[in-house]
């Protein structure tokens, strides 16, 4: 391998920042860019297609020839997508307020607990943190028909808190876990002078923890929005209300409403996926220290 | 707690130390509680109604039938009867195990590619981790109409133009397919995880393996494998954990379908409670997929556990 030719050709005596910039080199680099985009290039393509076709008239759509490049944008797809039998735009809503309020309250709560967790002295603290990653392999589908029971007694199916209570107990123990690893990485000297000028244990991690944990926050709460918005098991089994369904659900539904909809599948999936992936690309740095720290550390 | 400060030395431990002062325990526990009442409401209570559901015959639309207490019964059919809750397990272990197989070893390729530095590797790395993220019923949408489509998806469209025979994915391969489109999603997962653990290695050991000789295959085998090896039981436990619990990408592709050949052990569960309105068998089913996800669990924590410790000897 090209590779192989170059570390030898490069010598054991060479420091290992300097290179030769020889055949094998240029060789070895040509491999790694071909091998690189072929990954990329398998790996993007069905967002890809998904992308052209949102924008295919209805006309081009499912012909041959394949037409790899799109020719020219028709917008009528998504023009479709907002003027259904269900507004699109009435999900996106339910979507964003769900996905929003169990964010919060599992940022919420999650802090408390994560301060007391990383900073006070607490009996049993060991016990307390692995039963929280051991609630993060309970599998939902075991508490569906539970859930839906208490949820239709409380009469709360097919209202927003039938989501916002389970989204936010099965994101909390990630909650706690991420945050509790970041505040133990902030100096106790800083919080313990705060409390020796005379803050209580509350109002230095208001004052003095959490402003300086905002990428952690901001990370984890990234990570648990994303997960809510991408629910599928709950939001179709605690909601059957057209209009107060979620995302997910309403791209599940979009089969039945029109015949072969493909434009407007790939429209409404481009409205709800860049959004998000735009989310991660600006926030890319964040969210790999978040997945790998999170689970990582520990 | 100074015992176990002893045997295990960690991060939590050391802030411990010392710090022990005046006795403000109530208002501590104060910012534990909301955690704590929050999970046991939402969490713990259910799985004890489901307990409780579980040892009862309860059929939703059948309300003259009350709920007569039927003790093990719904288990006992479930394990000794129910040929489709037995197939449904091994259907389970089959598509986990291809999707975790598939995904990390696609993903171990991917990480070992972007741990080189070349011209552009943020953008590349920062584009990959895009599947990750998308909705997977919206992946599911995707690859059932424009791939895998018999008439129209684009393999089709792949195998005509090979002047191959026309292949019903969804139908003839319903779990590889089910595969195909869950390791999409996950190998982004598992290369992220992987790439934090090479770019964590230090140079100066691969650099000390070179000058020893090892170059190629043999660096890769017996220097980053072994310092791989617990970011690589991570990936498995933690997309274990998902992959188990895979539902929405079913009820899009397949349906469960054709037949019960795709229905895993969750699609099951909800089928029992939605279509057959079963909360007594459906709360048994669910009880024995918690003690399912939890053996699998246990096994590969202890098995991450033991190298962790190996790996520090």
């Amino acid at each position: 391998m090209a590779m192989v030719a170059g570390q030898r050709a490069g010598g054991a005596q060479m420091p290992p920042t300097r290179r030769r910039y020889n055949g094998a080199w240029i060789a070895r680099r040509t491999l790694l860019w071909v091998l690189n985009l072929f990954f990329l290039f398998f790996f993007l393509f069905p967002l890809y297609w998904q992308t052209v076709t949102s924008f295919r008239p209805e006309n081009e759509l499912g012909t041959t020839p394949i037409q790899w490049f799109p020719t020219h944008f028709d917008l009528s797809h998504y023009y479709n997508v907002f003027n259904g039998p269900v507004s699109f735009a009435q999900n996106i809503l339910n979507s964003v307020i769900v996905s929003t309020a169990a964010t919060l309250l599992s940022l919420l709560i999650g802090t408390f607990s994560a301060y007391a967790l990383a900073r006070l002295p607490l009996p049993a603290k060991r016990t307390i943190l692995v039963l929280v990653i051991v609630m993060v392999t309970f599998p939902g589908i075991a508490l569906v028909a539970a859930l839906f029971i208490f949820l239709r007694d409380a009469h709360l199916t097919n209202t927003y808190w039938a989501l916002i209570l389970p989204y936010c107990a099965f994101s909390l123990p990630f909650a706690i876990w991420v945050l509790t690893s970041f505040f133990r990485d902030i100096p106790p000297e800083l919080s313990e002078q705060a409390e020796v000028d005379g803050c209580t244990p509350l109002q230095s991690l208001i004052r003095v923890i959490l402003p300086l944990s905002m990428p952690a926050l901001v990370t984890a709460g990234l990570l648990i929005f994303i997960g809510a918005w991408n629910e599928f098991l709950f939001a179709y089994t605690f909601i059957d209300q057209p209009s107060m369904q979620t995302v997910p659900v309403s791209i599940y539904y979009f089969g039945g409403l029109h015949n072969l909809p493909w434009g407007e599948i790939s429209a409404a999936a481009e409205v709800v996926s860049l959004p998000i992936i735009a989310l991660v690309l600006i926030f890319q740095r964040g969210i790999v220290q978040g997945l790998t720290a999170g689970s990582l550390k520990g | 707690m100074s015992a176990s400060t002893i045997s295990v030395p960690d991060a939590a431990s050391s802030s411990v130390t010392g710090r022990i002062r005046s006795p403000r325990i109530p208002a501590r526990l104060l910012l534990l509680l909301p955690a704590i009442i929050y999970l046991a409401v939402l969490t713990q209570a259910p799985f004890i109604l489901t307990l409780w559901y579980s040892v009862h015959k309860w059929i939703l639309d059948q309300p003259d039938l009350g709920r007569p207490w039927v003790g093990i019964e719904n288990f006992k059919y479930a394990i000794t009867q129910d040929t489709v809750f037995q197939q449904a397990v091994l259907t389970t272990l089959i598509i986990t195990v291809l999707i975790i197989a598939v995904s990390l070893l696609l993903g171990l390729g991917f990480a070992l590619l972007l741990n080189r530095k070349f011209f552009g590797r943020g953008v590349v790395r920062a584009l990959m981790i895009a599947p990750f993220f998308v909705m997977p019923t919206v992946n599911a949408v995707v690859w059932k109409n424009f791939f895998l489509d018999p008439i129209i998806g684009l393999f089709d469209w792949l195998l005509t133009s090979l002047h191959l025979a026309r292949v019903d994915f969804l139908t003839s391969y319903p779990k590889l397919s089910i595969v195909a489109i869950a390791s999409w999603q996950w190998t982004p997962f598992m290369m992220l995880i992987l790439l934090a653990g090479l770019q964590g290695m230090s140079e100066e050991v691969r650099e000390a393996a070179r000058i020893d000789g090892a170059a190629g295959w043999a660096e890769f085998r017996h220097i980053t494998l072994p310092l791989l090896a617990r970011y690589i039981e991570l990936c498995i436990l933690l997309g274990t954990i998902y992959v188990l619990n895979l539902f929405g990408e079913i009820r899009v592709a397949t349906q469960g379908g054709p037949g019960t050949e795709s229905t895993t052990v969750p699609y099951y569960v909800y089928q029992t409670i939605h279509d057959y309105n079963d909360v007594g068998s459906a709360a048994a089913l669910g009880v024995l997929a918690v003690v399912f996800a939890s053996l699998i669990a246990a096994g590969l924590l202890r098995l991450l556990v033991r190298t962790f410790r190996e790996g520090q000897a």
